[in-house]
């Protein structure tokens, strides 16, 4: 079966009067879900999206894929993440280049060692081949790296790079196959409710009678819990990216450096694709761009490999991450909306965690499976307040 | 006998149809699906050829043809450059003395 | 010019040529005779090297098309730094030069198998998505390999300059007859300016050799620096404007690269109260079967590269234009004829209006075959110049929030504006950027922009 488009057909039309499962959020979290959702045979699921196809995070984001996560259950997730990222193209029928030259975490700041070693006993214990590393061995990896005031470094070559784009028409084209139906260009406008559930949902595009929704939004995932009076605390906040010119092969691994929010990798067509958390920006919708970003991106990143010096920055863009304040995602229902399931506040690391939550989510939705990192990780822990953030491995 | 649009992505005017009639009628995606003008010129000599075949043969919204979003820079840096940092003395190019700290 | 025993000769060019310092540069271990300062595309194009690169997925042969470092086609290897444009390269004695991913020459190149392979083009996506997963990893290897336009550099740069800070009444982007005009406006009003152009000099396309006739045109580049007072104006050529950038509290700041490309490179960053983006636009190629392949350039640069730097393409050249910009293809064709080319118009409009289909050649262009009506014809051609609208260079402009607007008639997307005014207060728009026209009428759109500029700066008394 031949794909030929990105956008699907039929989804700039009327909008059907109901659905079983309204699915808001067209990027990979929601068409996941869909898809997977219709392979175990839910019928009359409809995505709808604000814009077009890989608008959002899905289609901004530096396609890095990895286990080395500091909670076990993370762990173990991204595990049978990265086994679907592998066989995606095969299964799917569409190539998204995913190429495991593995993570490279250096670790510049002393108070950050332990922090390290244990996250990497946590990813063995878990099957994860990690191995903490030397400076020298680090430099090893990647030839030309500046190893100055690295006290210890972690490496798992399982971890990866992908390509994000043709993931979402690989899920998007098996979900139509499968009669789910996507519509583009859709705002949601309010909700009603009725019995505290949701019951019509009104887009700009006319209104709709849902049985269960699923808020797949991403950045714009608590001003659509908001419609239904559900206020969570995840905020949108901007991270910027760039791309370099192609170069022939020279670097392995995506290289960050734990706590300083650097990360680049090469890409696939030889760009340094990567970016560089701003730790003053503040919550919003903001994806523009800014000099400030490119200044400390190749500050940092030359001094880390200084032949960078010479390698030309082509584009630098932008998108949003759907901030936890846990660090931890948002999954699941909210007692006070029960037929409203979020699969939000990833924290940048949405995308590499869809594979596999979109599964789960879709055998939660139709099966009634049990997922015990859903109930960990529900919306109303925050009713009580905001638990601590333990996860220390968040990237960008 | 191949008609290059896109030059430094070798994308063909067959390619754009293709992908066109396969239902990519705004640039956007268009740019997505194809790969045109994410090559190192970043649009600067296929864009409109783009814009032009899609008013031709699709183009049902007007948003459809505005042109992907256009980024900084405009031309490549080396990072090098923006490695540096600030000097500290402006130069004014002023009718009057600056009043106060420069903007 | 005595070339050194063992330096090629500029078998391509023409009497008029221009002098220039003698230079040695070293093309793929061959020295060539070079002129310090030209472009290093001129240098390769005078002694017959019309093969600048191959392209990405099908190795096709490319040339120089826009001669001014934005099409780029003509990105190679400088001074053992890749993916550099050689037509804004200049040249000095010692520079090397090697065209990349090719193999084993870009003379020759086996990867152009591809190309063969694959007449009506290749699918990526499809690649590498065999059931077998092993084997779709070594597909995706093997791609990555020929993936890049060239290895990355063994040097390590020394440090840059810092970045140097102006503080500005008006900003003048672009310094063709539009930007002259409004940098003179509004120099003469009393106000501070920094004028930015791309080239080395000031006039934009009025240095492409073809506005001999229009002394007011060729005296504007003087005018304006007679305007601009040393005491609070420059004018930065060979300075490439970057990006747009928000400032709170002000207009974006401008970031800028003066003297690109050469060791002395230094980013500018620039705040203005009045901003006129005069950017003009860039020159597209008509599209044809093959027309990628060299010999294909733009009009305004084939009149560079002719009758300027005096390099010679051949004795027959086609022009192939549309309506809109038929008063480049007139002048084109005035100047090579006088030169003794023959010239063969292939208009694209009108009762005659002929269609060029394809153009035959395996590592250049060598033919049109041209449809009108019924009538099919085929011509021998060295060279072809694209006469179309410039495509308006609007980035800058959109970067800083202005509006623009999707015409054909105006060759693209063209900055909206109402009497030089965006709907940005305090940024101004003119020439060829707000949409098609010839250089007399945006010389005078650039006096009417910095006409408003300057009253917009005095009336907020800004």
């Amino acid at each position: 079966m031949s794909l030929r488009m990105a956008v699907p057909p039929g989804s700039r039309e009327a909008l059907p009067e109901e659905a079983d499962v309204l699915i808001i959020g067209g990027g990979i979290m929601g068409l996941a879900t869909a898809y997977h959702a219709a392979l175990l045979g839910q019928r009359n699921i409809v995505v709808i999206d604000k814009s077009y196809l890989c608008s959002g995070a899905s289609g901004r984001n530096g396609g890095g894929v990895r286990m080395q996560w500091s909670s076990a259950d993370a762990v173990d997730l991204m595990r049978a993440s990265v086994e679907q990222c592998k066989s995606f193209a095969a299964e799917m029928g569409v190539n998204v280049w995913f190429r495991q030259g593995g993570y490279l975490f250096l670790v510049k700041n002393e108070a950050l060692i332990p922090t390290l070693e244990k996250n990497v006993h946590t990813q063995n214990e878990c099957g994860a081949p990690t191995k903490l590393i030397s400076p020298s061995e680090a430099a090893e990896l990647v030839p030309g790296l500046s190893v100055e005031g690295v006290h210890v470094a972690s490496y798992n070559p399982e971890d990866g790079v992908l390509f994000p784009w043709p993931f979402i028409w690989g899920y998007a084209h098996r979900a139509l196959e499968l009669g789910v139906r996507i519509f583009t260009f859709v705002d949601v406008e309010r909700f009603t409710l009725a019995n505290r559930r949701i019951s019509h949902v009104h887009t700009s595009r006319g209104t709709m009678r849902v049985g269960h929704v699923i808020n797949a939004t991403g950045a714009w995932s608590p001003k659509v819990s908001a419609l239904a009076g559900l206020r969570l605390p995840n905020q949108p906040y901007r991270h910027e990216i760039l791309t370099t010119e192609p170069l022939k092969p020279f670097l392995n691994p995506m290289v960050t450096i734990l706590g300083e929010g650097i990360y680049f990798s090469q890409s696939m067509r030889g760009e340094i694709v990567g970016g560089m958390g701003d730790p003053a920006e503040l919550p919003g919708e903001n994806s523009s761009s800014s000099l400030d970003f490119i200044r400390r991106f190749a500050r940092t990143a030359t001094s880390l490999l200084p032949q960078l010096g010479n390698v030309q920055i082509v584009r630098q863009w932008a998108g949003l991450y759907d901030v936890s304040p846990d660090g931890r995602p948002i999954l699941g229902e909210a007692e006070a909306v029960p037929n409203m399931t979020l699969l939000a506040g990833f924290t940048g690391h949405g995308f590499m965690m869809a594979p596999i939550i979109g599964k789960l989510a879709a055998e939660r939705l139709v099966l009634g499976t049990k997922v015990s990192y859903f109930d960990k990780n529900g919306p109303d822990r925050f009713l009580d307040g905001i638990p601590e953030n333990t996860e220390s491995m968040i990237i960008g | 006998m191949k008609v290059v649009v896109c030059r430094c992505e070798d994308v063909l005017e067959s390619d754009l149809l293709s992908a066109i009639s396969g239902g990519n009628e705004d640039i956007e995606s268009l740019k997505r699906y194809t790969g045109f003008g994410t090559g190192v010129c970043q649009g600067k000599s296929c864009l409109v050829h783009v814009a032009s075949i899609l008013e031709r043969t699709a183009r049902k919204h007007p948003e459809d043809l505005a042109p992907f979003t256009p980024r900084p820079p405009v031309a490549p840096i080396p990072m090098r450059l923006l490695a540096a940092e600030d000097e500290d003395t402006v130069l004014h190019l002023c009718a009057k003395a600056p009043e106060g700290p420069p903007r | 010019m005595a070339p050194t025993r063992g330096v090629s000769l500029r078998k391509n060019e023409l009497p008029h040529a221009p002098d220039g310092a003698p230079a040695t540069v070293v093309f793929e271990g061959r020295p060539l005779s070079a002129k310090v300062g030209e472009p290093l595309s001129v240098t390769l194009l005078a002694h017959g090297i019309d093969i600048a690169s191959r392209s990405v997925k099908y190795h096709r042969p490319r040339g120089a098309f826009c001669m001014v470092g934005t099409c780029g086609q003509c990105w190679m290897r400088v001074d053992d730094v890749p993916n550099r444009a050689a037509c804004t390269t200049p040249v000095r004695s010692g520079l090397t030069a090697t065209r990349e991913n090719a193999f084993p020459s870009a003379d020759h190149d086996l990867f152009r198998a591809a190309d063969y392979a694959f007449p009506d083009g290749l699918d990526h996506h499809k690649l590498g998505t065999t059931p077998l997963t092993p084997l779709n990893t070594i597909i995706g290897s093997t791609a990555r390999q020929m993936a890049g336009l060239g290895t990355l550099s063994s040097q390590v740069p020394p440090p840059a300059p810092k970045v140097g800070q102006i503080s500005a009444d008006a900003l003048v982007i672009g310094g063709g007859p539009a930007g002259l005009a409004a940098a003179r406006a509004l120099a003469q009003a009393g106000h501070g300016v920094l004028l930015v152009e791309r080239r080395r000099a000031l006039g934009g396309q009025i240095l492409n050799g073809l506005f001999g006739d229009d002394a007011e045109l060729v005296g504007l580049a003087n005018r304006c620096l007679a305007a601009l007072s040393p005491e609070r104006s420059a004018a930065f050529t060979h300075t490439v404007a970057l990006g747009a950038y928000p400032r709170a509290g002000g207009l974006p700041e401008i970031l800028l690269r003066r003297h690109y490309g050469t060791p002395e490179e230094q980013l500018w960053v620039a705040r203005a109260r009045t901003i006129v983006f005069a950017t003009g636009g860039y020159e597209q190629a008509l599209l044809f079967g093959n027309n990628d392949l060299p010999g294909h350039y733009g009009a305004r640069a084939l009149a560079r590269l002719v009758v300027v730097r005096g390099i010679s393409v051949g004795a027959r050249v086609a022009i192939v234009e549309d309506q809109r910009a038929v008063e480049t293809a007139d002048r084109l064709e005035q100047a090579l004829t006088k030169l003794g080319l023959k010239v063969r118009r292939v208009r694209g409009h009108g009762e005659q209006a002929e269609r060029v289909m394809f153009a035959n050649g395996n590592s250049r262009i060598k033919s049109l075959r041209l449809s009108r009506g019924e009538q099919a014809e085929e011509i021998k051609v060295d060279a072809v110049a694209s006469a179309l609208p410039v495509a308006p260079a609007f980035e800058l402009p959109s970067q800083a929030g202005c509006a623009i607007r999707y015409s054909r008639l105006d060759g693209g997307f063209a900055v909206e504006t109402t009497d030089t005014a965006t709907d940005r207060p305090g940024i101004f728009a003119a020439g060829e950027l707000t949409g098609a026209k010839s250089a007399a009428a945006a010389m005078k759109d650039g006096a009417n922009a910095g006409a408003a500029a300057a009253r917009w700066l005095e009336e907020a008394g800004r």
